[in-house]
């Protein structure tokens, strides 16, 4: 008797349960909406990939030369040497000759933006970076060399 | 008559297997359907982040602490960051521990949608590992506005966190996680947790007993699974996880033996709930405001000494032991992750088993690559 | 009954006309008998083409997606794109493969799913052949795949390809039986072999099919349906094919339009089976009028409802898939033997009993009288 009641009860539970989750798919089928973005082409009107990112996405690095003290902290705490600062002092005054970010070697952490005492170094929501060289990844931010700011105090962050 | 000999089948399984998470490999010697022997083959993620980590200040490794476990990169943040904290004596904000135990148990989510969900879909089972993907999604989202990134947060600090709540984020944390236990879990379970055929595909298969789990060292889920009431949370408090209540689900063989697929399986759904709870008491008991970071002096140093932490991560406990020379950068460390345990006891549980229970073994194990690897 | 066949009635409403152009005979012949084939073929593509675009779209709105929709309108002609892109791949032959067995594996197995199509009616007089024996030859010829699943998995000369080809084996001669069984119980009642009375027989009312005919025949469509699910290979009995354990199971060497025949085949073998569950069980196109006698328009209806029971089976068999995970090998074979076979033989003898009982009469179903 026990082996047919397992038996019957076997059928029951395969019947019920397959029932019980295509009822749930079936619902899915019917009535619940997409939630799935067409990227990139179909956002929206006016809406590029970049609004799809929250305020404090670490896209690419940007970089803004004219409050730039030249500490070279972000240089110092970058863990995989991406960032490359070049300084020169002309006539007592502390020029910046280069600033080159290496970003198919930037691993986005964020230490750099934290460690910069002045905010020139921050995140974009830029993040499409897709090229045919790597080195259409590497950003040099300072053509010509510009003259750092002042610093609010004048001791530490020797090159 | 011609003679024939009958040998076993040879088989190599991975490193591009579908179903070898990540790039794993197993040498599989079969007897047609029917496994002889399964060997893991580990070391083809192996990045040298222990030797990283000689060469990097204290603070900079940070990132690469993410790497270990992808899956759940806060938890690995957060170990590392306890085990420099404890040798260097760091005070660590209220506020920021509260923000370290919600990113850590979003992490916990995150991680067991991953891992039940692949080890549905090494089943056939494509439906609930998109929609445990869809809550992941939500998870992504939460963790791009607290942190900036979708996948490597890098959120805790040696000393707190780096950001404080971006606006409306405890709100959304709270829709989740009700959302997750009343609705989402709920339907889960009837959509593929309770259905006959994976009950049969997981039921009875690769048992582990509660002494063979203990002799391989295995930890978090796949130990609790096999009845082992063990998690790090509750039985060596780090953090401030002494405040929160929850329980510790146990694999008791809810359908066939205990410590079977699933035993471990059922372990990670019921986890689920549990983080969940974990998150609205520290929502709850967050203060109103304060320092979320302990400045460090520009050049960090730590004293001379080492130091073991262990905390419990998602793949169970997650270890790091640092021996430090006093200088800017670690002298020594190492990294003691779970899912390299639960790799070597592969071997002793797929004797005797077939192809596809070894798909339902290595999923039920939540095994991660990289993390076996570093 | 006489036997119908398709290709003879072309010849008859045609020979006078082409004979009369000077077209000599043999080639009149053969277009006779090409015809119906390369509609047979078309239609199992087309069909199989529109199920790989239900199966996409079905699967993208159970999980949330939106699934294809960039190739047309609504993406409705993703199919041809995909065929496009098969054709123009570059077609890989290992080195170490048995060439002409690799090369002959996809069409047998395509051969099995359009010889099938043969003796299915699609409504109204569209049949190609209406032979005495249908439902046997549905059977032969659909383990034929055996064949080429088999041949396709040896010739691969590749570990996983190889299970995936035994496995099949194992699975499709299993399963064949309690189809056959479920089927029998048809003929039981009927008393033919032959789809087209099978269809005549029943008629546009459901009390009037044979699902209803009596609580067994009920059964025995439920056994024929998901036991046909395993001889097609579809989840949750994917095992020649399952993803996550054979890679991809027999065809994991195939590439390029090779691939896509056995991709046609699957597809196309979902259409005849849902068309052949709804011809036997569901009263295929009948409307209760003659289909040899009626006007065109009333056949074209008949076709119309034949596959307004067709394509909804189609989507059940999709919808299945996606809901359910896979079944172990070894639990396919107990489900196969320890339930399905004794409830069809059952379900064959309490038939056999149920007409002795009744006269042949169903519960709304009547007998006709000779």
């Amino acid at each position: 008797m026990n082996a047919i009641r397992n038996y019957m009860d076997n059928i029951l539970k395969a019947v019920t349960s397959t029932a019980k989750g295509m009822g749930i798919t079936l619902r899915y089928w019917a009535l619940e909406p997409s939630i799935t973005v067409e990227y990139p082409d179909r956002l929206g009107k006016g809406v590029t990939a970049e609004d799809l990112v929250s305020e404090r996405f670490r896209g690419f690095l940007g970089f803004e030369p004219s409050v730039c003290i030249a500490c070279l902290q972000c240089q110092r705490v970058c863990p995989t040497d991406c960032i490359k600062v070049g300084t020169e002092k002309r006539d007592e005054v502390r020029f910046i000759t280069r600033f080159d970010v290496n970003q198919a070697k930037c691993m986005h952490c964020g230490l750099c933006v934290e460690e910069c005492p002045t905010e020139a170094l921050f995140f974009t929501k830029r993040y499409e970076g897709a090229c045919f060289d790597m080195e259409g990844l590497c950003f040099s931010h300072v053509g010509e060399p510009v003259p750092a700011a002042k610093r609010k105090r004048e001791d530490g962050g020797q090159e | 008559m011609a003679k024939y000999s009958s040998k076993e089948m040879v088989l190599n399984m991975g490193p591009h297997h579908p179903s070898t998470h990540g790039v794993l490999r197993f040498i599989l010697q079969t007897d047609g359907e029917m496994m002889v022997k399964a060997t893991p083959d580990v070391g083809f993620l192996h990045r040298g982040l222990e030797k990283i980590a000689e060469k990097v200040p204290w603070q900079s490794f940070m990132p690469y602490t993410d790497r270990i476990d992808y899956l759940a990169s806060v938890n690995c943040n957060l170990g590392y960051a306890l085990a420099v904290e404890r040798l260097a004596g760091v005070e660590v904000p209220e506020r920021a521990e509260y923000l370290r135990v919600i990113a850590a148990e979003l992490g916990r989510l995150g991680s067991h949608f991953i891992g039940f969900g692949a080890l549905l879909l090494d089943l056939g089972a494509v439906t609930p590992f998109v929609h445990a993907l869809r809550e992941r999604e939500t998870f992504n989202d939460l963790m791009e506005m607290l942190t900036g990134a979708r996948l490597t947060h890098n959120y805790v600090r040696i000393g707190g966190v780096s950001h404080d709540l971006p606006e409306g984020f405890l709100d959304k944390c709270r829709e989740f996680v009700d959302h997750l236990e009343h609705e989402f879990i709920p339907e889960f379970n009837d959509l593929i947790s309770f259905n006959s055929i994976l009950i049969n595909r997981l039921a009875n298969v690769g048992v582990i007993t509660e002494e063979t789990a203990r002799e391989f060292t295995l930890v978090g889920a796949n130990l609790r699974g096999a009845g082992v009431p063990f998690d790090l949370r509750k039985d060596e408090p780090y953090s401030i996880y002494d405040r929160f209540e929850f329980d510790v689900p146990v694999g008791r063989g809810k359908f066939g033996q205990r410590g079977d697929c699933y035993d471990r399986y059922w372990v990670r759904v019921e986890e689920v709930t549990e983080s969940c709870r974990i998150i609205r008491q520290a929502i709850d008991g967050l203060p109103g405001s304060g320092e979320t970071r302990t400045r460090l002096p520009k050049v960090f140093k730590v004293p001379e000494g080492e130091a073991y932490v262990r905390t419990e991560s998602p793949r169970g406990e997650l270890g790091f032991y640092i021996i430090s020379d006093g200088g800017k950068m670690p002298y020594r460390l190492k990294i003691r992750t779970g899912s390299f345990s639960s790799i070597t006891i592969i071997e002793h549980i797929s004797q005797g088993v077939m192809v596809a229970d070894l798909v339902a073994i290595i999923g039920s194990l939540d095994v991660v690559a990289p993390e076996i690897d570093r | 009954m006489e036997q119908y066949s398709a290709a003879e009635k072309i010849y008859e409403l045609f020979s006078e006309k082409a004979l009369a152009l000077g077209i000599p005979e043999p080639v009149l012949v053969i277009a006779a008998y090409a015809i119906p084939c390369l509609v047979v073929i078309n239609l199992i593509q087309g069909a199989a083409g529109m199920l790989t675009y239900a199966e996409r779209k079905i699967s993208a709105d159970i999980q949330n997606r939106i699934g294809a929709n960039r190739v047309g309108p609504f993406g409705l002609i993703q199919f041809l794109a995909d065929g496009v892109k098969l054709f123009l791949k570059e077609d890989i032959i290992p080195d170490a493969a048995d060439r002409k067995l690799f090369k002959l594996a996809p069409y047998i197995v395509l051969s099995s799913t359009v010889l099938a199509a043969i003796v299915v009616p699609f409504g109204g007089s569209f049949i190609v052949a209406d032979l005495n024996i249908g439902l046997i030859f549905i059977i032969v010829v659909s383990s034929l795949l055996v064949v080429g699943f088999l041949m396709s998995g040896w010739a691969s000369n590749n570990k996983w390809a190889l299970l995936g080809g035994i496995r099949s084996a194992a699975q499709i001669i299993s399963y064949e039986i309690p189809t056959a069984l479920s089927l029998l119980c048809i003929v039981l009642i009927t008393g033919t072999f032959s789809l087209q009375e099978t269809v005549m027989s029943q008629g546009l009312w459901p009390w009037q099919w044979f699902i209803f005919h009596n609580p067994f025949s009920f059964v025995a469509f439920f056994i024929f349906f998901v036991s046909a699910l395993a001889e097609m290979n579809r989840t949750p009995f994917d095992f020649p094919e399952a993803e996550s354990e054979l890679v991809s199971g027999y065809n994991v060497e195939y590439s390029g339009m090779r691939f896509s025949i056995f991709f046609i085949a699957e597809y196309g073998s979902i259409f005849i089976i849902s068309g052949l569950a709804a011809a036997v069980f569901l009263g295929g196109g009948n409307i209760g009028l003659d289909p040899y006698e009626s006007p065109l328009h009333m056949q074209l209806l008949m076709v119309g409802v034949f596959f307004a029971k067709t394509v909804p089976l189609c989507l059940v068999i999709i919808w299945v898939r996606w809901s359910m995970p896979r079944l172990r090998i070894d639990q396919m074979l107990t489900m196969c033997w320890k339930y399905f076979i004794p409830i069809a033989f059952a379900c064959l003898v309490a038939t056999a009993i149920w007409l002795l009982v009744f006269n042949g009469n169903g519960i709304f179903w009547r007998m006709p009288a000779p």
